[in-house]
Formats: structure tokens, C-alpha cells, sequence
């Protein structure tokens, strides 16, 4: 047995410091023994005897760490394995090993390890405290070592706190002074804040002199400048540093004699950083140390922080929040909480407390609360931050300012009264915040009759008079009162009903009267406010309204002066966001809608008032989703009957703002089925299939929209005959309405046919296409390339026969053609659209996810490839055409891995095909390469920027919207491109856009003079 | 810069400065029948039948309607230059105003044409204003096409040496001359980053 163990040892002294993981083996299988009582604590010291007592450095000091590393592992697997006997001997052993200093190491670590144990007895901490203060030397000890013995003390603490604290406090103190005082390592200053912030907070050492130096010993770091050296293993960070020694200074009320002058010295840092390191500790300190402690200092503490308030514009501070968060803002911040948390701790003083230090804010301050005073806001900045503190607070500070602030309140010039009403905001921000803190019990008691509530009458006073009385010119000063009503609306427990209706009417006056956009949406925000509040949008549709439906003319010829239909509509929409107003809004606008069909009013503002519903019921969707069932009994009839007494007022059907007008009503009909519960979807197909086919009809616009909502898993009887009845309707029909009918024929392919009928279709068609190009093959292929769009959605397999074939066109007479049928495949429609999740639970479309992606990685290559091999230019511009088309409807992440081999192709396009939609096309392929590869764009610049000058000038038939994309390339380079490529075309690139600032139009000149000025400035 | 020269100037609110009104209202987009011509391949494929759109665009151009440089796109271009003492443009400062601006422009890119602006400096002795104008020269001669003629005065009166200044600012030496302090050019530089 002891051979082995022997052997184990022995083993342990070659393994370790070469071996860890052997060594650990080794550890492992002593502690085995160990623990399986095959070896007794006295077997192993009689056999590892000679090693521990040996003279040579090495080895003694590996035998105690064999030891100290066994006990460590026992400790972590049997904690009660050894008796109280056991212990104090390894105790009393590993205490008369101080003297030796290449094995402190492993005493500590031994030590420490001993605590652990169950058995382990108060009695030996007195010893261990006393040896380490006397024979252990932290600065003789590196700094791994040195951190054991933090461990020891944290142990000790964490396990014998209480005994320490009746007993041992002041030796604790002590051996912790010794053992921590110099330290340098962050881990261990780590250790030792942590440490410190126990011994102040448990252990109540009261003895002065020992406080002071227990302060000392922690605040002789402040304030901490740490940045974290490179492979620090322990990953220490800054802020962990300054969190664990802010920690120790706060945890002991006896510091605050030292820490408060101390802290406020610091104050006069001029870095941000170090500033709020400082105020963040006073803050920790206040909130810690006893309401005593603070009433001692927060008079030098208010004298020492108010200054940099008061001489400061705090510009990024205003009623609607803070704007920035950079450090500067933070300090301000924290500032600000320092003398909210003085109000909250002085209120807990057992006697005056807080009222001296309300007393004293209030006569320093108040003779500052006038409008025009430079001190104004930040004086009404800290009282607000003061008042929230509490009810006693906001009290007092509310009836001394705010009797001041209506003194003379009503001969105000414009400046005054917007700096009054912005910064009166703070108040109410801090009314919100208090009542908000407060729960109902402390509400009734402290706060019900409070002093703001009794100013209520004078600032709503105030404000309205200031909103209805001012002129519409002085946007700034209407909006801040407007935000201000609105906010008075939506503080807790403040405003009467009554009340907040007078606020609405006085905002119904302003919108109709006012046409500053700023205003009107100031306005409109704060109707979306009260009307997302259940208690009060009864009041918004009792008020506002009737007023704004009011102003809806019946027919458009009689229109009100103020606000167009299409602004007062909008306004309406805007409110819609709760399901009550929307469905009063449709009610209404539906009602609106006969009145005006029957005054002969203009399709235009039939359509206006449709997309209107639509736009309502869309956004109301997104805010919070509700199913329409309900609606099919009572909204969609009475749209569908307004369509047909629409269609008998005797208007002409042919009209193409007719049909603009049915596609707006087919819009909104998709967009009440798509939220009908999914179980309904299937019979409100077989309703939809009474639809009369026989003749072709511009109502096909209203079917393909209803069509195209249902969910995909209806079913479709007869589908395949459905679907060639519609190519009949189509051949038969006018362009418009040919289209619809080929669009309804996609739908139902994508959704409802099996592909079995479409080889024989496919025959019929191709078989239809001429050699030259006709109007009989232009439908057929019309027909084709949306029928393959339907396929190419679900990744139909049947597409690929209709793919190859529209591939093929492009080197035939009907090229062009054949390139917008690719644009039809990929285009992206609403009709298709796949919305995110439905309420309903209905999928609308066939379609799966990358699909796009599949598309477009199998057909590009071939373009591209095709485009290079292509002879004649003819061929080479159809090969780019049907690129650039498919480039419009892609992704920048599809196009990405692409870029490399398009960019020389677009180059050649934008010089070479003077068509200005491939142009622009081209151009915004141009522009996404510039951003995302810049690299890239800089191997082409030769071609690149000569190209784009010349299609910067009003020549070549360069479109408007050609000559703006091409200067906004321009415009990208000089920040996108590496200095020194791009400064040999500075000259150049001034002089020629000499012409481009003289250009007709105004918006390309102003793009000129950006990108000119862009290559101004590279030098 | 030491101490402002005028640490407190009136200030314009920015939605009072001039802009160019929206002209009438925007014609009701059929925006559903665009969106279905254009996938109809007859309506669009029509016109284009007739091969490739062999360089017609002479004709197209010729029918683009002129926007012609007048004041308020002068101002547009001036307005938003900074300040160089306050960080606010001198638009909002009122040193810029729309009535203060001339534009005479016959259209006719081959004869001269003049703008002429008269800038309100926020004081009598402000001494920044060579510099004001000279930042607007600089913008100006860079935004504007070389057939203009720039002419940048102190509005009467708003100045205690106007002469003075005005003979510095359309001094084509003196300004040359500036145009080749780097230091000088910088802050102008400065300046001009706050355009629009």
C-alpha cells in the first residue's frame, strides 16, 4: 500500500511543474486512496516525510504542494472526511511552514483548502489571522501566490462570519490590512475590494483608526485608469474593478467623513471618464451610508456639483428625453441622480432632513425660474430631478416654482413663453415618474391632493391660450405646447375627462386651420396617443371625429378650403390604430363612398377614399392583428354592392380609372380575406367560383384579388378547365384587363392546378409563336411567362421545359420580348406577396423561401455566359437587358457573390446600349458595388469614371433620372475608393462636371454640386 | 477662436427659413394601372418593336422642360454653410437672406450671366465677414457653372467698413490669394460640410 503510495509521490515530484495533467493524475488517485480510507492522513505524511522536510528547496516545496493539491481535491469531493483532530494538526503543520518562503505557495493554497472542511474549527482562524499578519510577507510572493491569500480571508469570512464579527474583527482588520496593503495585481485587487466591502458592511468595526486605514488601503486606487493588458487570462475589465473598489468605499458609513471631501476633491478632473467614475462612487455612497452621513455633507456636496450644472447650456436635455448618451451627457445625468438620492435619503433622517436642503435649493434657485434667464432650465432641471424624490419634494418645490412661473404669465414675447412651456415639461415628466414610483396606497395617503394638481387649471390655461393664440408662423413654440397637451393627457391620475375633451377640441381647431406640416403631425401623434389609451378614445370619437369626417366633402367639387380630402383622409388613417376607430373610420369613409358615387364624384377620389380603408385596416393589422370574420357579414357586401352600383350609374367601364378604382377594391377585398380564420377559406372559394365567366369583364380585377388572398390548401373543382377558360378570356380581352386574366391564370396555376395539363398547353403555345414577331406570339408568350411564374414560385419542376424556352427566345427576333417574360417571372407583385405569419393562419401564395435565390444562381450564369459568346449586338443587348431586369428585382445579398463577374458586363452596358431604364439599372448595380466592394469598383475606375461623365451630361438621349444616378456614383467614390487611385481623376472629374452644373434640371445640378464638392475636398 | 464676437445673435427658426413650395399637387398616380402595363409585353413592347431606340433621345431632351437658377436655389446652396463662430448655418442666422439675392440669368448658356448676394453680417464690426463671404464665393464657385458671375456685397449699412470689405470680397487677386492658404481653405472647408 504505502509502496504505491510511495511510487505516487515520487511520481508527483517529477509530473509536476513539467506534466500538470499527469500530476493531476497522480493527486487524483491519492486523494482515491484517501477518500477510500486505504490510506490514512498519518500513512501518507510518514511516507511523503522525508520529501517534506528535505533541504532541497525543490523538492520540499513540490512534496507540500502534493499535499496541499491532495487536500484540495478532497475538500471539493468529501468534505467531512477528517476529524476536528485531523484538521488542526494540517493546521498547526501548514502554519509552521511560513518561515519557509519557496513553499508559501502551497501552504496558502493548503490553508485555504483546510477552511473547507467541515471540521475545521473557529478556533484555529484566530491562529491562521495571527501567523499570516506576522510571518506571511505579501511583497516577498508573486502574484498568483499572493491572491491564496486573499482566498484564505474570504473564506474564513464567507464560513465564520459571525464568529469574526463577535470575536475577531478588529485582528481581522488587521491581518486584512497587512495582506492586502500594496497590492498591484487587478486580479487580486479584485479579491481584495470584494473583501473589503464584507468587512465594512458585516463586521462593524467601529474603532476610527482602523477605519481610516481600512479606507486608506482601497481608496489610494481611486480613481482606477485600468486598461486590460493583451491574453490576460482572468479577463478583467475596467469596469469590474471600478464596480468592486466603488463596493468597498460604499460599504461603511464610517468612511463617509473620508470619502466625501476626499470624492469631491477629485471632482475637478476635467476627463469625462474619471468624472463619472466619481460621481457614479458619491452616488453608490450616498444611497449606501446612513441618512446621517449624508445630512453631515450634501451641502458641500450640492456646492460642489451645482456650478457645472448652472454653467452649462445642457442642450441635449428637453421635455421629450435626452439625446445623446455620450460620457458629458452621463455626467450631467448622474449628477442629477446625486441630488434625487440626497432628497430620498435625507426624507429617512429621523428629523429635518430634507426640508433644510429643500429650503436651500429652493432660495438659490428660485431667483432663476424666470423665462428668460440664463439659468432658467437648468435650475428647473434640477428642481424637477428633486422633486420626483418624493411627495414631500414635489410638493414643496412645485408650489415655490410654480406660483413664480405664473407671476406674470401673460405678457410673454414668443421667446419666453416657448422657453417656459418647454421646460415646464420637466415637472410634468417628473409627475409622471413620481406617480409611476408609487403604489396605490401611497398615491391615496401622500400624493391625491398634490401641488401640481392644484396648478392644473393655470397650465391648462396656459397652454391653450398660448396654442390658440399664437400664429401658426411659430411652428417650434405651437408644437412644444402641443406635446405638452398631449403629455397632460397621458399623466396618470391628473386630467378629467372633461378636460382632455377640450384639449381635442382646441387640437380639431389647430389641424383644420393650420397647414405647418410639423404642427398637423405634432397633432396627429398626440390623437395616435390618446387613441391607443382604452379610457379615452370613446372621447377622440366623440370629438375629433365627427369634426374631421365633417370636413370629408360628399362629391370632390366641393371641397373644404384648409386641408385637402387626400390630407383630412390621411389624418383619419393615422388614428386608426385601435380596432374601435377602425371600424367606425370603415363605417363611415363606406357611407362616404355612396354619397360620393351618387354626387358623380371623380374615380380619383373614390379610389382615394378605398385606398384610405385599405391603408386603415393595413396598419391596424400590423399593430395589433384581429380576424375579419365578422366583417364578411356586413363590410365586404356592402363593398361589393357599392361596386355594383357603380357599375350601373352609367360610367363608362372601358375607362382606365375604372379599372384603377376596381384594383384598389380588389386590394382591400384581399386584404379583409387574408385575415378571414383560415377555415372559412374553403367555402369562401366555392363563393367566389359564382363569379360569371363567359365574357370577358374589367370585374376579373376583383376576382383575381379575392383569388389571390385565399389560403392554398382550398381546393379548386375542375381548376385545369378553369385555368383554360381564362386564356380564352384573355385572348378575347383589352390590354388591361388581358392582363388581369393572365395574372388571375397564375394564381390559379400556383395554387390550384396539378401540372399534368401543361404539356400539351405548352405545345399549343410554342406552337402559336411565329418565326417573326407577331401579336398572336406576343400573346402566347405572355401567357407562357405567366404561367411559369406561377411555377417558378413553388419551385415547380414543370417550369423548367418554359424556362429553357423563354432562354432560347432571347437570340430570336422576339429578344426583347423574351427578356420582360424573364422580368414577369421574377418580378416581384403584391399579388404574390408572402405576408408574414397571419392571425388567420392563411398562406396566400405557393411559394417557398429561395425561391429568388434558385432562379437566379441557375439562370444568370447562363446569361452571362451566353452574353459573352453572343456575335451580333442585337443578341449581346437582350443577353444585358434581361440581366439588368433581373438585377432590379433581387437582393443585394443574392447579387453580392455575382458582382465580380457583372461589373464588367454593367460597364459595357451603361456604354454601350443607350436605353435608359438598363442604364439606371446598371447604375444602381454601380452604386451597391461601390459600397459593398469598393476594391471591385477601383480595378475599373479607367472605364468607370469616364463612362459616368459622359452619362452625367444631358447628351445621348441620358434621361433625367440617368444623368442623377450616374452623379450619385460619383458622388460614392471619393469616400469608397483609396485616396490615391482616385486623385488622378480629381482635375478631370471638376472640370467636366462643369456641364452637369449647368444642366436644365434643378435636381441634377444640386447632385453635380454635392459631387463636385465631394471631389473638392479629396486632397 | 477667442471669445465670440457676438455671443448672442437672434436666431431663426428652421422652419421659417425660405424653401422651395411645393409646386400645386402632386396629379393622383394611377399607380395600379402603371404597375399593370407594365407587365403587359403588347403595351410595352409595341414602341420598342421598331428595333433598337436608335438615339431618338435627341427629341426627348428637346422636350425637357428647364428649371432656370433662380435666387431660392441660390440659397439653397448657401444657406446651410456654417457659421464660423456659432455652430448654427447662416441661414438660420438671417446673414443670408432670399430677398438679398439677385439672380440674372437669360438662360442662354453662351452670354453671362451675374448673381449678386448682400449678406447681413449679425454685427456692425463683425470682423468674420470677409471670411463668411468668402466661404460663399468658395461654394458658389464651385456649385455654379463658370458662365456666372459672382458678386458678393455687405447689405447697405449693416457694416462699419463696407467698402472695405466689399472691395475685399470681389478682389480677384485677394481671393485667389486666400484660395492658397491651406489653413485658410480648411476652415472654409469646415464650413462648407454642413451643406446640403
Amino acid at each position: 500500500m504505502s509502496a504505491t503510495t510511495e511510487t505516487l509521490i515520487n511520481q508527483y515530484l517529477v509530473f509536476t511543474d513539467t506534466n500538470e495533467q499527469e500530476a493531476t493524475l497522480v493527486v487524483a488517485r491519492l486523494a482515491d486512496q484517501v477518500a477510500l480510507k486505504q490510506l490514512t492522513l498519518l500513512q501518507f505524511i510518514q511516507t511523503a516525510g522525508d520529501y517534506l522536510t528535505r533541504d532541497d528547496d525543490a523538492i520540499r516545496s513540490r512534496a507540500i504542494l502534493c499535499l496541499s493539491q491532495m487536500l484540495q481535491t478532497l475538500a471539493a469531493r468529501d468534505a467531512t472526511i477528517f476529524s476536528k483532530q485531523d484538521v488542526s494538526v494540517l493546521v498547526d503543520f501548514y502554519l509552521s511552514k511560513f518561515d519557509d518562503l519557496v513553499s508559501h505557495k502551497a501552504t496558502l493554497l493548503g490553508l485555504s483548502c483546510l477552511v473547507d472542511f467541515t471540521r475545521f474549527a473557529s478556533t484555529n482562524v484566530a491562529k491562521i489571522l495571527q501567523t499570516l499578519e506576522k510571518e506571511y510577507a505579501p511583497k516577498k510572493n508573486l502574484a498568483p501566490v499572493r491572491y491564496l491569500a486573499f482566498d484564505i480571508l474570504a473564506r474564513l469570512l464567507a464560513k465564520f462570519g459571525s464568529f469574526i464579527a463577535r470575536n475577531l474583527s478588529a485582528e481581522f482588520a488587521t491581518t486584512f490590512l497587512h495582506v492586502a496593503s500594496g497590492e498591484k495585481d487587478p486580479r487580486n485587487l479584485i479579491a481584495s475590494f470584494t473583501l473589503q466591502e464584507v468587512i465594512g458592511a458585516k463586521l462593524g468595526i467601529t474603532d476610527e483608526e482602523t477605519n481610516n486605514e481600512l479606507f486608506d488601503v482601497a481608496f489610494c486606487y481611486f480613481p482606477i485608469s485600468f486598461t486590460p493588458p493583451k491574453g490576460d487570462p482572468y479577463k478583467i475589465t475596467s469596469e469590474q474593478l471600478k464596480t468592486a473598489l466603488r463596493g468597498a468605499l460604499s460599504s461603511n458609513t464610517a468612511y463617509a467623513k473620508d470619502a466625501f471631501p476626499n470624492l469631491i476633491e477629485k471632482l475637478t478632473t476635467t476627463n469625462a471618464k474619471v468624472k463619472l467614475d466619481i460621481l457614479d462612487t458619491l452616488l453608490q455612497c450616498i444611497q449606501a451610508y446612513t441618512p446621517e452621513a449624508v445630512q453631515l455633507f450634501w451641502l458641500s456636496l450640492w456646492n460642489a456639483l451645482k456650478f457645472e450644472l448652472l454653467h452649462n447650456e445642457l442642450s441635449m436635455f428637453s421635455a421629450e428625453g435626452v439625446a445623446t448618451d455620450d460620457d458629458e451627457t452621463r455626467v450631467y445625468v448622474r449628477m442629477f441622480e446625486i441630488f434625487r438620492a440626497m432628497a430620498v435619503k435625507l426624507r429617512q433622517c429621523l428629523e429635518s432632513g430634507l426640508q433644510p436642503y429643500l429650503t436651500t435649493l429652493i432660495e438659490e434657485l428660485l431667483p432663476n425660474i424666470e423665462p428668460e434667464h440664463k439659468l432658467f432650465k437648468a435650475s428647473m432641471l434640477i428642481l424637477t430631478n428633486v422633486a420626483e424624490a418624493s411627495p414631500e419634494a414635489f410638493n414643496y418645490i412645485v408650489e415655490k416654482v410654480f406660483v413664480r412661473l405664473f407671476e406674470d404669465v401673460n405678457d410673454l414675447n414668443v421667446p419666453k413663453q416657448r422657453n417656459l412651456i418647454a421646460n415646464m415639461g420637466f415637472f410634468l415628466n417628473a409627475y409622471a415618474n413620481l406617480v409611476n414610483a408609487l403604489n396605490a396606497g401611497e398615491f391615496e395617503s401622500d400624493f391625491a391632493s398634490n401641488a401640481l394638481l392644484s396648478h392644473k387649471d393655470n397650465i391648462l390655461a396656459l397652454l391653450s391660450k398660448t396654442l390658440m393664440s399664437s400664429s401658426s408662423r411659430e411652428a417650434t413654440l405651437r408644437i412644444a405646447t402641443i406635446h405638452q397637451l398631449v403629455k397632460l393627457t397621458s399623466l396618470p391620475r391628473f386630467l378629467i375627462l372633461e378636460e382632455t375633451s377640450f384639449i381635442l377640441q382646441f387640437f380639431n381647431e389647430v389641424i383644420i386651420a393650420d397647414d405647418a406640416a410639423q404642427t398637423c403631425s405634432a397633432i396627429i401623434d398626440g390623437y395616435v396617443a390618446i387613441s391607443r389609451d382604452q379610457h379615452k378614445v370613446q372621447l377622440l370619437l366623440d370629438t375629433s371625429f365627427p369634426v374631421l369626417m365633417s370636413l370629408l366633402p360628399d362629391s370632390d367639387e366641393t371641397m373644404s378650403p384648409a386641408k385637402s380630402a387626400a390630407e383630412i383622409l390621411a389624418i383619419l388613417v393615422k388614428m386608426s390604430t385601435n380596432r374601435q376607430v377602425l371600424e367606425m373610420l370603415c363605417v363611415r369613409l363606406l357611407n362616404k363612398l355612396e354619397q360620393a358615387i351618387d354626387s358623380s364624384s371623380s374615380y380619383a377620389y373614390l379610389t382615394l377614399i378605398v385606398d384610405s380603408i385599405a391603408e386603415a385596416v393595413f396598419t391596424s393589422e400590423l399593430e395589433s392583428p384581429f380576424l375579419t370574420d365578422e366583417w364578411l357579414k356586413n363590410l365586404v357586401p356592402q363593398v361589393n354592392a357599392l361596386v355594383i352600383r357603380l357599375s350601373q350609374s352609367g360610367r363608362l367601364p372601358s375607362d382606365e380609372c375604372y379599372v384603377n378604382l376596381l384594383e384598389s377594391v380588389g386590394k382591400l377585398l384581399n386584404l379583409i380575406y387574408k385575415y378571414v380564420s383560415v377555415e372559412k377559406h374553403q367555402q369562401l372559394l366555392d363563393e367566389l367560383l359564382q363569379f360569371g365567366f363567359q365574357t370577358p369583364s374589367a370585374d376579373i380585377a376583383l376576382f383575381k384579388w379575392s383569388l389571390a388572398a385565399i389560403d392554398k390548401t382550398a381546393l379548386m373543382p375542375n381548376s385545369t378547365a378553369f385555368a383554360e377558360q381564362l386564356i380564352v378570356l384573355a385572348h378575347a380581352s383589352d390590354e388591361l384587363t388581358r392582363v388581369n386574366y393572365l395574372q388571375t391564370l397564375a394564381i390559379v396555376v400556383n395554387k390550384f392546378t396539378d401540372s399534368g395539363f401543361l404539356t400539351p398547353l405548352f405545345a399549343m403555345l410554342t406552337s402559336g409563336v411565329a418565326a417573326t414577331e407577331t401579336r398572336e406570339g406576343i400573346q402566347s408568350l405572355e401567357i407562357i411567362a405567366w404561367i411559369t411564374k406561377g411555377l417558378v414560385l413553388k419551385n415547380d419542376k414543370a417550369a423548367d421545359p418554359f424556362l429553357c424556352y423563354i432562354l432560347t427566345l432571347l437570340e430570336t427576333p422576339y429578344g426583347v420580348v423574351g427578356s420582360r417574360c424573364l422580368e414577369i417571372v421574377i418580378c416581384d407583385l403584391e399579388l404574390f406577396a408572402k405576408p408574414k405569419k397571419l392571425i388567420s393562419r392563411v398562406v396566400p401564395v405557393n411559394t417557398r423561401l429561395l425561391y429568388k435565390q434558385k432562379f437566379f444562381e441557375s439562370v444568370v450564369p447562363q446569361l452571362v455566359e451566353k452574353f459573352g459568346s453572343a456575335q451580333e449586338i442585337a443578341t449581346k443587348k437582350c443577353y444585358l437587358i434581361a440581366i439588368s431586369l433581373l438585377l432590379k428585382y433581387v437582393s443585394r445579398e443574392i447579387i453580392l457573390p455575382h458582382l465580380t463577374t457583372f461589373l464588367p458586363l454593367l460597364l459595357q452596358s451603361i456604354s454601350l446600349i443607350p436605353d435608359n431604364e438598363i442604364r439606371c439599372a446598371s447604375l444602381t448595380t454601380i452604386s451597391l458595388t461601390t459600397n459593398e466592394l469598393p476594391e471591385l469598383v477601383t480595378q475599373h475606375l479607367q472605364t468607370l469614371v469616364p463612362a459616368l461623365l459622359d452619362l452625367s451630361e444631358a447628351k445621348n438621349g441620358n434621361s433625367e433620372k440617368v444623368r442623377l444616378e450616374a452623379l450619385r456614383c460619383l458622388l460614392l467614390l471619393p469616400n469608397a475608393v483609396a485616396l490615391t487611385k482616385i486623385v488622378p481623376f480629381r482635375n478631370s472629374v471638376l472640370r467636366r462636371l462643369e456641364v452637369a452644373v449647368d444642366d436644365k434640371k434643378r435636381a441634377v445640378r444640386k447632385a453635380a454640386c454635392d459631387a463636385r464638392q465631394a471631389f473638392y475636398e479629396i486632397s | 477662436m477667442s471669445d465670440p464676437i457676438n455671443a448672442n445673435p437672434s436666431i431663426l427658426d428652421e422652419n421659417a427659413m425660405p424653401t422651395r413650395a411645393i409646386k400645386g399637387k402632386a396629379p393622383v398616380v394611377d399607380r395600379n394601372i402603371q404597375e399593370l402595363f407594365a407587365f403587359s409585353l403588347l403595351h410595352t413592347a409595341e414602341p420598342a418593336s421598331g428595333n433598337v431606340p436608335a438615339l431618338v433621345s435627341d427629341t426627348e431632351s428637346e422636350q425637357e422642360e428647364e428649371d432656370p437658377i433662380d435666387s431660392q436655389e441660390i440659397y439653397d446652396l448657401i444657406a446651410h454653410i456654417s457659421d464660423p463662430e456659432h455652430p448654427l448655418s447662416l441661414g438660420l442666422l438671417s446673414v443670408i437672406n432670399l430677398p438679398d439675392i439677385q439672380v440674372h440669368d437669360s438662360g442662354d448658356r453662351n452670354s453671362m450671366s451675374e448673381v449678386v448676394i448682400r449678406i447681413t453680417p449679425t454685427i456692425t464690426h463683425c470682423s468674420l465677414a470677409t471670411l463668411i463671404g468668402l466661404g460663399i464665393r468658395v461654394r458658389l464657385d464651385r456649385c455654379l457653372p463658370p458662365r456666372f458671375r459672382i458678386t458678393i456685397l455687405i447689405k447697405e449699412g449693416t457694416h462699419q467698413s463696407e467698402n472695405q470689405v466689399n472691395k475685399q470680397l470681389n478682389d480677384k487677386e485677394r481671393v485667389a490669394a486666400a484660395c492658397e492658404n491651406d489653413q485658410l481653405l480648411s476652415v472654409i472647408s469646415q464650413m462648407l460640410a454642413t451643406c446640403k
